[in-house]
């Protein structure tokens, strides 16, 4: 008992020094990050419930089924069995101990075997999909690809030692009289009955040797986690917390130095902009790295990565990450002269561009990190919260800003936006051509004027909206649905500029600055309270991102406007359209924003329409390639991110694809033309705004 | 009248010495400088210093007999039909050996008998020897000219700055001016009276700094620059495939302009990304755009909205193309663009500037 005594706490504390000491070392390297911007902490009901979600109720994880529930009982079972461990422990001390109160309890003793026993099916499932999806076989399609593979499966190893030790000892506990619970320990009981017939020597033996051992194991299992990407165990909980509530998508975050946010008009001399150095992060992008499991749900589907793109959202973080711990001793390092005596490989790292190319010892591509189209789909599947989008656009902002490097075509789109005020430079003039032919008069707000009180919504046209022929048949159709409808709305004409989402999403914080100031001037000027978009990105800028600089406005996307108005029969879809339909998800409306339904009831409510959907919809739904002004920049990797989501709306056997967003259309008319031209969709196959399958219902139109 | 240099480039120059004696004329006597003698009787030397200029292999001369001066150098009488009134010529082998070098020696010496301007065409070679040119002399010096006028101190020139998008006129206020002009985007027009101009050997001692060090022959031509062609043919989705994307690049040829492509062009693999004209392609400004088979989208005319005159071929009669051409044709490029090469085979036949 004594020998066993001291062996086990000298384990003990040895694997606690070794651990306490990695410990601390990561929490150093998370605090030489920049502080986080405000509000990381508020909301302390929200991040509860989060964490309660997500991490006990592990919400996301489940959205996969089989993973989900082998991980749910993974992770329950860690937790209950921390019973295990503190009755490990007290063994140590005094051979017959239990838990005070609840210690001798027959549920209790059931729950612990139920979950070791549920722990090695979770187990088994684990190695089975690590088997089926191993990245020999599957290549890049494998979730695990790129992965380290090698601790995935020593942390499933050591997981299975914890669980057999736990049994052999509790068994010959059993049959030593030791054992605290007299029924209720199936599993245990079992295993008790299968060492019975050893002898009672050979139990004591047992006992002692599985204690030490299973204790031992438990102990060397917490050295590992906090060496290996298994550190999500501890660091998962606290990333959730901090997460950006309700998700990191919808608005980006303005930029931000030392905590506070940077005035473009005024910076300061040491303000940092972006990311250049893995410094610049904060703690919270350190604890993003740091939480990474490596687990693949970001690449399964993200746009970049499945169309042969460099770009892979876990490969990224674990860039990052690897990176960051390659380079910890540095930025650990005191002084000057300790920095200089670090090892030539530190020294190396430290060499290292953040982004750059593979021969400029880059961490990051340049590839990589201009594939991203910021749909959000790793953020929407990341079962711990990660924030890949604000990485990508805050490294963004160092490139553009600081370093005048990126994708040379994305010139022309900044040029343009500073001069016309729109992507393709067809300047304020043009912003009223739409409306030639229309039946009614659209009402046009004067310089200087406010919104007269009989107007209901002031109509944000928008630059495709205005400008882009296809885009400018919906802008038609809202109007006419509208005017139908007797709603009054007015039009800026041409005191609407760009609102910047591009430029924003490209890094281009300042003129997004710029532009968004003017733009809520403008809107401020002419008291607008209710504003109706026909464009999934202006929804977004005008709705989450102009509150940044002080606009608050009623932003409506047109579905959601049109479907009310259908819903209270001020629009009434008579004619049929006998068609087969389908609908893409845009992502800046659908899982940025969560506007799901009202395209589907608009459609749902047009008779004849039979909508099927596309595998990939609503959170789950697959970029057009536009956003991230990739609209604006050569697509020469890979096969065509149109194209792929094209295909698999032709597979839907639709006539008719449709859209909420005019980029998504123009991607998905391209991706239709070139389909039709191979011969691989049918000549009669059109893309559609949603809005203009009502207005055929409504009346003979198109 | 002082006199106004022009440089006689070498190479496909002629219709490019021509047309900056179309500019000097405004501005005085022009004079060519010319890198060899000029013959007035006999046809010019159809020999062009190969490494610098492409073309031949191996410092052999291009053999090519110029038939119109789109062709090769002029000749002398060609040279006076445009106004020049004198012919500067060189005969020291440098001027073969090395041009862009020999050329800078040869104007900076003529240059001391305070030219009114030094005209120098904006190809490459032009750029380096009017920005050494101008250095040497200590002058003012500006390129992406499109257009020179006379002005009371000096030329008024015409430059065509940030990608064409902007036209501005500036003036040089120190030493000879030297301006760096795009002959592309120059109407030629010969002089009202034909001069004889008059042959000057000019004798140059070259100094050590002018030697090769040694010659490499460039194997491949480069292709044309889309963002400073005059003429460019353009092929859209309307053009069907890559074989049929060959009539964009003969149209191309006929019309001694740059084949280009837009965006369904290029992703489907008809001509290659970098002939791509749209807003994340070429932004192009020539002073020629023919469109085959596009429709026209926003992101095409983004690429191509500074073209001056447009002419448009598709066989959508909605096609956005037509509300900004110039010219339109309802067709299918097919049919129409054949019968376009054979007017032009046609014309070809009644050169507009013939040799002689």
């Amino acid at each position: 008992m004594v020998l066993r005594l001291v062996l086990g706490l000298v384990i003990t504390a040895v694997a606690l020094a070794v651990a306490g000491r990695r410990a601390f070392l990561l929490y150093r390297l998370a605090r030489s990050g920049q502080p986080v911007e405000p509000g990381r902490t508020s909301g302390v009901g929200k991040r509860s419930e989060a964490v309660a979600t997500e991490v006990l109720g592990q919400r996301k994880l489940l959205k996969w089924t089989v993973p989900g529930v082998a991980h749910f009982a993974v992770f329950w079972g860690f937790t209950i069995l921390l019973a295990t461990i503190v009755e490990g422990f007290g063994a140590l001390f005094q051979r017959d101990f239990h838990i005070p109160l609840i210690g001798t309890q027959a549920w209790l003793g059931f729950l612990e075997d139920l979950f070791v026993v549920a722990v090695l099916a979770g187990l088994a499932v684990f190695a089975v999909l690590r088997l089926t999806q191993r990245p020999e076989r599957e290549g890049r399609r494998s979730r695990f690809y790129g992965s380290h593979l090698g601790p995935a499966w020593l942390v499933l190893f050591m997981i299975f030692n914890v669980m057999w030790t736990l049994l052999l000892y509790r068994g010959a506990q059993i049959n030593n009289g030791v054992f605290p619970y007299a029924q209720g320990a199936f599993a245990s009981e079992a295993v008790a009955r299968l060492l019975a017939p050893l002898g009672a020597t050979a139990n004591d033996v047992l006992e002692t040797a599985g204690l030490l051992a299973s204790l031992g194991i438990v102990l060397g299992f917490l050295v590992l986690v906090l060496y290996s990407k298994h550190l999500h165990i501890f660091l998962a909980p606290l990333n959730v917390a901090f997460s950006r509530r309700p998700r990191a998508l919808g608005p980006l975050l303005p930029v931000y130095s030392g905590g506070k946010e940077v005035d473009f008009e005024d910076p300061g001399e040491d303000d940092k902009i972006g990311r250049g150095v893995i410094e610049d992060f904060t703690w919270k992008g350190m604890l993003d790295f740091g939480t990474c499991t490596e687990c693949g749900r970001c690449q399964s589907q993200c746009p970049a990565w499945n169309t042969g793109k460099p770009l892979n959202p876990k490969l990224l973080i674990m860039g990052l990450r690897d990176h960051a711990m390659a380079k910890a001793p540095y930025l650990l390092a005191g002084s000057d002269e300790q920095r200089a005596a670090l090892p030539k490989d530190v020294l190396a790292e430290v060499e290292r561009p953040l982004v750059g190319t593979a021969d400029e010892g880059g961490v990051i591509d340049p590839d990589v990190l201009w594939s991203c189209v910021t749909c959000g789909a790793c953020v929407e599947q990341c079962p711990v919260d990660i924030e890949h989008v604000d990485h990508i656009v805050d490294m963004r902002r160092y490139q553009v800003l600081i370093e005048s490097q990126f994708p040379k075509e994305a010139h022309t789109l900044l040029r343009n936006l500073e001069r016309s005020g729109d992507p393709w430079g067809r300047g304020a003039q043009a912003r009223l051509e739409w409306t030639a032919g229309l039946p009614f008069d659209v009402r046009v707000l004067g310089d200087g004027q406010t919104l007269p009180a009989d107007v209901d919504h002031l109509l944000w046209v928008g630059c495709a909206g205005a400008l882009d022929e296809n885009a400018k048949k919906t802008t038609r159709a809202v109007a006419e649905l509208l005017h139908e409808a007797g709603v009054e709305f007015m039009v800026l004409g041409g005191a609407e500029t760009c609102t910047g989402d591009a430029a924003r999403r490209l890094g281009q914080e300042l003129l997004f600055q710029e532009l968004a100031k003017q733009n809520v001037e403008t809107l401020d000027a002419a008291g607008a309270k209710r504003i109706v978009v026909t464009c999934a990105h202006c929804f977004n800028a005008l709705g989450n991102e102009y509150k940044q600089l002080g606009g608050d406005y009623e932003v409506l996307h047109h579905t959601q406007l049109l479907s009310r108005l259908v819903a209270e029969n001020k629009l009434v879809p008579v004619r049929p359209v006998d068609a087969a339909v389908t609908y893409h998800d845009p992502c800046y409306l659908g899982r940025h924003n969560r506007v799901f339904a009202p395209p589907r009831d608009l459609l749902g409510g047009v008779p004849g329409v039979r909508l099927t959907e596309m595998p990939r919809n609503r959170e789950t739904s697959f970029c057009c390639g536009a956003g991230g002004a990739r609209m604006w920049m050569e697509e020469t990797i890979g096969v065509r991110i149109n194209e792929t989501r094209t295909d698999e709306a032709i597979a839907t056997g639709a006539e008719l694809i449709t859209a909420a967003c005019p980029f998504c259309i123009v991607m998905l008319t391209d991706g239709a033309a070139v389909r039709k031209q191979q011969g691989k969709a049918p000549d009669e196959l059109q893309v559609v705004d949603v809005s203009r399958v009502l207005l055929r219902s409504i009346r003979a139109v198109d | 009248m002082a006199e106004v240099l022009v440089l006689a480039g070498p190479g496909r120059a002629a219709r490019a010495t021509c047309a900056l004696l179309t500019l000097a004329r405004r501005l005085g006597t022009p004079a060519v400088v010319a890198g060899a003698p000029a013959n007035g009787t006999t046809r010019a030397r159809a020999g062009t210093p190969a490494t610098v200029t492409g073309g031949g292999k191996n410092g052999a001369t291009q053999a090519r007999t110029p038939r119109t001066v789109a062709g090769g150098p002029a000749s002398a009488a060609t040279l006076g039909r445009f106004g020049a009134k004198t012919i500067y010529a060189a005969t020291a082998p440098e001027m073969d050996e090395h041009p862009v070098a020999a050329r800078v020696e040869m104007l900076v010496r003529l240059a001391r008998h305070r030219p009114a301007a030094i005209l120098v065409a904006a190809d490459r070679d032009g750029l380096e020897i009017a920005g050494r040119v101008a250095v040497r002399l200590d002058s003012g010096f500006l390129s992406d000219v499109v257009d020179v006028t006379a002005g009371p101190d000096g030329p008024v020139a015409v430059q065509s700055v940030q990608g064409g998008a902007w036209r501005v006129e500036s003036s040089v206020v120190r030493g000879v001016p030297v301006l760096a002009v795009r002959t592309e985007h120059v109407a030629i027009t010969p002089a009202p009276a034909p001069a004889r101009p008059v042959v000057t050997t000019v004798r140059l001692t070259f100094p050590r700094s002018v030697r090769a060090v040694r010659q490499v022959a460039r194997h491949r031509a480069r292709p044309r620059d889309l963002s400073t062609a005059a003429v460019i043919v353009a092929g859209g989705r309307g053009v069907g495939s890559a074989e049929g994307f060959e009539l964009v690049r003969r149209l191309a040829a006929a019309l001694d302009g740059v084949p280009a492509g837009s965006h369904a062009a290029a992703e489907q693999g008809w001509c290659p990304p970098q002939m791509q004209v749209d807003q994340v392609g070429q932004v192009v400004h020539p002073s020629l755009y023919l469109a085959l088979g596009i429709s026209g989208s926003l992101r095409h005319r983004a690429g191509m909205r500074g073209a001056g005159t447009v002419v448009a071929i598709d066989s959508d009669p909605q096609a956005p193309i037509f509300r900004l051409s110039d010219l339109g044709a309802v067709g299918d490029v097919h049919q129409v663009v054949p019968e376009l090469l054979a007017e032009i085979e046609r014309r070809r036949a009644l050169p507009l500037i013939a040799e002689e």
